[in-house]
């Protein structure tokens, strides 16, 4: 099998951002609108915060729900992204986003293993 | 002299005896027995893991549990071979197919590419490469479980630094225990448990430095603490002691032996 190199990335929320400049991050969040011109969305994060994820190719598919982005940190609030992670809505009809962004910002907060 | 470590062998018979300090010492003594703990870990902790073995803290650990996005999947006729990225770095699991001459189909996993899912396994080295023995790895049904796995990770990092510090605590106290114990007692070998107050302890040894079956009378462990203890405390006590199942009564209420001995 050929060399998959995975970078390492932090979870985070939309307050957590500006701490993370230029950094890889997975950031999940429910998808507001998507931009007519197919490559930008605005997404709710689960800290209630408004953040632009900007894709490198245009969407596929129409984007809605609970997503994932992969991707590195532009701004306080933008995100460029090379990878998606939609879930079907039988996955995500019970989550909490409110314990998963309580365990993301305990994770920015003290030292443990998901961050270096 | 009082070396945590190494104070229970050096007493001789005292921690041969039940004692509530004999988990921490017993640990140390049997390096063997295998830790059967199923923890939840990153990626990250097992490639940083060294050389002897995949460890958190001071904790061996041998199965292990992750929460990965499956990155890629290669399906041969012995073993599935699955890329699993959880956030922290990539690991390679492999999961062998139990070989059969049968025309039975052979269970794969219905784990696809760019899922999330849960993963039992245990750390494999070859050819200096680390990766993953799966055991089971599953897809996740609800993504709640990807924040409960965030959490039991922190929470198993940190709970295990405070087992270590609560033992490093233990020790120490036990040594302080000891230290009063045998300044109260004049025998060296000193065979009572330990958070006795002084009065228990003078009581529990005079019971046991009689060498009778029948045990110690009442009246005699009274004589013999006369001056140190009025009768009516040394009743007190007796009666504690036996409440606690320190002592037993023999032929009659009023002969004591202790149950240590």
């Amino acid at each position: 099998m050929e060399e998959h190199v995975i970078e390492p990335r932090v979870r985070v929320n939309g307050g957590a951002l500006a701490r993370h400049m230029g950094r890889p991050v997975s950031i999940m969040g429910t998808v507001l609108n998507t931009h007519p011109n197919g490559i930008s969305v605005e997404l709710k994060t689960t800290d209630n915060q408004v953040v632009t994820v900007r894709m490198q190719e245009p969407f596929q598919e129409p984007l809605s729900g609970l997503v994932e982005f992969h991707g590195t940190v532009q701004g306080k609030n933008t995100v460029s992204s090379d990878f998606y992670l939609s879930f079907p809505p039988e996955f995500t009809n019970n989550f909490d986003l409110e314990q998963y962004n309580e365990a993301v910002t305990l994770l920015n907060a003290i030292s443990n293993p998901w961050i270096s | 002299m009082w070396d945590s470590r190494s104070y229970g062998n050096d007493q001789g018979g005292f921690f041969n005896s039940p004692s509530q300090f004999a988990s921490p010492s017993e640990k140390q003594d049997k390096p063997a027995r295998r830790v059967q703990n199923i923890v939840p870990v990153t990626v990250r902790q097992i490639l940083e893991s060294r050389e002897d073995g995949l460890k958190i803290g001071s904790m061996d650990v041998h199965m292990f549990t992750l929460v990965a996005l499956v990155r890629h999947v290669e399906v041969s006729s012995t073993k599935v071979t699955y890329l699993l990225d959880d956030g922290t770095g990539g690991i390679t699991g492999v999961f062998w197919l139990e070989s059969t001459d049968r025309e039975e189909q052979q269970v794969i996993p219905s784990v696809v590419e760019n899922m999330y899912c849960r993963v039992y396994a245990s750390l494999r080295t070859s050819q200096g490469k680390k990766h993953i023995f799966v055991f089971r790895i599953m897809n996740l049904d609800n993504l709640n479980d990807l924040t409960r796995h965030i959490l039991e990770v922190m929470y198993s990092s940190l709970k295990i630094q405070k087992i270590k510090t609560s033992e490093i605590t233990m020790n120490s106290h036990a040594n302080s225990n000891i230290s009063l114990a045998s300044s109260f007692m004049a025998t060296s070998a000193s065979n009572q448990p330990s958070g006795f107050s002084p009065q228990q302890n003078l009581v529990y040894s005079t019971i046991s430095k009689c060498g009778r079956d029948i045990g110690a009378h009442r009246d005699e462990v009274i004589k013999a603490l006369e001056g140190k203890m009025s009768a009516r405390e040394v009743m007190n006590v007796v009666d504690f002691l036996s409440n606690e199942g320190h002592i037993y009564t023999t032929i009659d209420d009023d002969h004591f032996r202790c149950t240590d001995n």
